[in-house]
């Protein structure tokens, strides 16, 4: 029973604000 | 139960939980004794860790430790409540999407916003007194929420065509978050056409976070998508606008697919690689064409947000009761999977297309106001009085509490069934539930997009070549 761990929770992005139409600016980071 | 699984091409699984983020490759008996686990669960013989094997003891506790085995549905059903609650009270961010004007230059085809007919009149255009009103209501939710950052998103008709109240509002907000320690990101969703490097430049030291841009294909496809009202091209303009601005901020391109242009979408990939404005391209991202469904209870004007392809309805409604709503999903833009991989061949940032929702119509501090002060769910309500949920003006929000609490309840994963992918989507978009079900209770449902977009994150993240890709 072989696992490899190929990304783990802490990483979860953020949910996109209007993934549906709009299509808001990616958020710059400081 | 938000588990999904890719079966890659030497036999191994790709596992990945929805909720917790987690991707595994695991070996084909790992996912069959996952499967196993289930279905003892399911018959009432839940797993007991004292029973199990050492090597299925230490798989166990890998699985566990990633969300991929819990303790029972019930569990992880409140657990997604409690991060859906989370994210709609969520004070950190106040998100404000400001229309300055329903007033458009263009004449798309897919538009169903309406006021073609009259897009010189001042109607439907923010003046600068219900701006200052505006700005004084969103000081005072900065003032309450106290948030760490304000995104103020210029958004319209086309927002360009009052600029008045787009430098008013940002100028007054960016005092205003200075002076509270508030980080202001400013957009702008335009069109392009009268974008300019002075109206760049004018926003940029106000906070300018990035402009969006809408590209539907190649000239020619673009050209017949979105003239101008008399008819005439607007592609040569905006990408000679947008190399005018090159460098000076940050761009998103936006492509409403339609199924017959469809494949001018890689030519026009390949000429922006080739502008001068390509580096400063943070994002290219495309999206089926949306539009009202006949028939559909509700044909009010609004943004152009509805899809349909040739032949069908691109969103569809839930399963009948007793069945899964994604048995009857119909969405399906199988290519836009192939659009998104064209899209990094050439260089650029797209979504990967899973990790999406839920929306910001779930959330309690991300606003939509309209040119009269008017306060929405989201853009795509806009115009729709009847939908209203709210007003700058305290006395006159009033008369739309009964609606705001209307779409404060809206939770429309509640009947998407056991789908693995609602963390990740939160059942779709409401807007189009509205306008193409008349229900905007009721999920839409992409499963076969998510489908499509998790088989490509399989394979990217798990290393697979692209040649093996199925």
């Amino acid at each position: 029973m072989k696992i490899t761990v190929l990304k783990t929770a802490e990483r979860k992005p953020p949910p996109i604000a209007c993934p549906w139409m709009i299509d808001y600016p990616t958020e710059k980071t400081e | 139960m938000f588990n999904a699984r890719v079966r890659l091409p030497d036999g191994d699984v790709f596992l990945m939980n929805t909720f917790t983020d987690a991707q595994l490759r695991v070996s084909a008996d790992v996912a069959a004794w996952l499967d196993d686990c289930e279905a003892a669960a399911a018959a009432g013989r839940p797993l007991r860790r004292e029973t199990l094997r050492p090597a299925e003891r230490d798989t166990a506790d890998v699985l566990a430790e990633h969300g991929l085995l819990v303790s029972s549905r019930e569990a992880e059903r409140e657990a997604l409540a409690q991060r859906f609650d989370a994210h709609r009270a969520d004070t950190t961010q106040l998100r404000v999407t400001v229309l300055t004007t329903l007033q458009c230059n263009f004449a798309c085809g897919y538009c169903v916003q309406g006021d073609h007919a009259h897009y010189d009149a001042r109607t439907g255009r923010m003046s600068l007194d219900t701006a200052d009103r505006v700005a004084a209501w969103i000081e005072g939710r900065l003032d309450t929420l106290r948030p760490s950052s304000l995104v103020l998103t210029f958004f319209g008709g086309e927002p360009l065509l009052n600029l008045p109240a787009t430098y008013a509002l940002a100028e007054r907000l960016w005092a205003a978050c200075t002076a509270r320690g508030v980080r202001l990101l400013v957009n702008v969703i335009t069109n392009g056409l009268l974008l300019t490097p002075e109206v760049v430049d004018r926003l940029v030291p106000l906070g300018l976070n990035g402009i969006k841009v809408t590209l539907d294909g190649d000239r020619e496809a673009h050209d017949r998508a979105r003239p101008l009202r008399g008819g005439q091209g607007t592609f040569d303009r905006i990408l000679n606008n947008l190399s005018r601005i090159a460098g000076r901020c940050a761009i998103t391109i936006g492509g409403n697919v339609e199924t017959g242009a469809i494949d001018r979408y890689p030519a026009l990939l390949a000429l922006l690689r080739e502008q001068p404005f390509a580096g400063s391209v943070t994002k290219v991202s495309f999206k089926p064409v949306i539009r009202n469904t006949p028939g559909a209870a509700r044909q009010a004007p609004v943004i152009p947000l509805a899809g349909l392809r040739a032949g069908g309805p691109a969103t569809t409604a839930a399963a009948p009761a007793g069945g899964s709503p994604c048995d009857a999903c119909h969405f399906v833009d199988d290519h836009l999977d192939d659009l998104r991989e064209e899209t990094r061949r050439h260089g650029f940032p797209t979504p990967d297309g899973l990790h999406q929702g839920p929306c910001e119509i779930h959330r309690q501090h991300a606003y939509t106001i309209g040119p009269d002060g008017t306060l929405y769910a989201c853009p795509g309500f806009a115009g729709e009085s009847a939908l209203a949920v709210g007003h700058v003006e305290a006395d006159r929000a009033v008369a739309h509490e009964a609606t705001a609490r209307r779409f404060a309840r809206l939770t429309p994963w509640d009947r998407c069934g056991d789908c693995e992918f609602i963390p990740v989507c939160a059942g779709g978009c409401v807007v189009a539930s509205h306008h193409e079900r008349g229900d905007m209770t009721a999920p839409t449902c992409h499963k076969r997009a998510f489908d499509s977009a998790l088989v490509s994150l399989a394979y990217e993240t798990a290393g697979v070549q692209g040649d093996s890709h199925p």
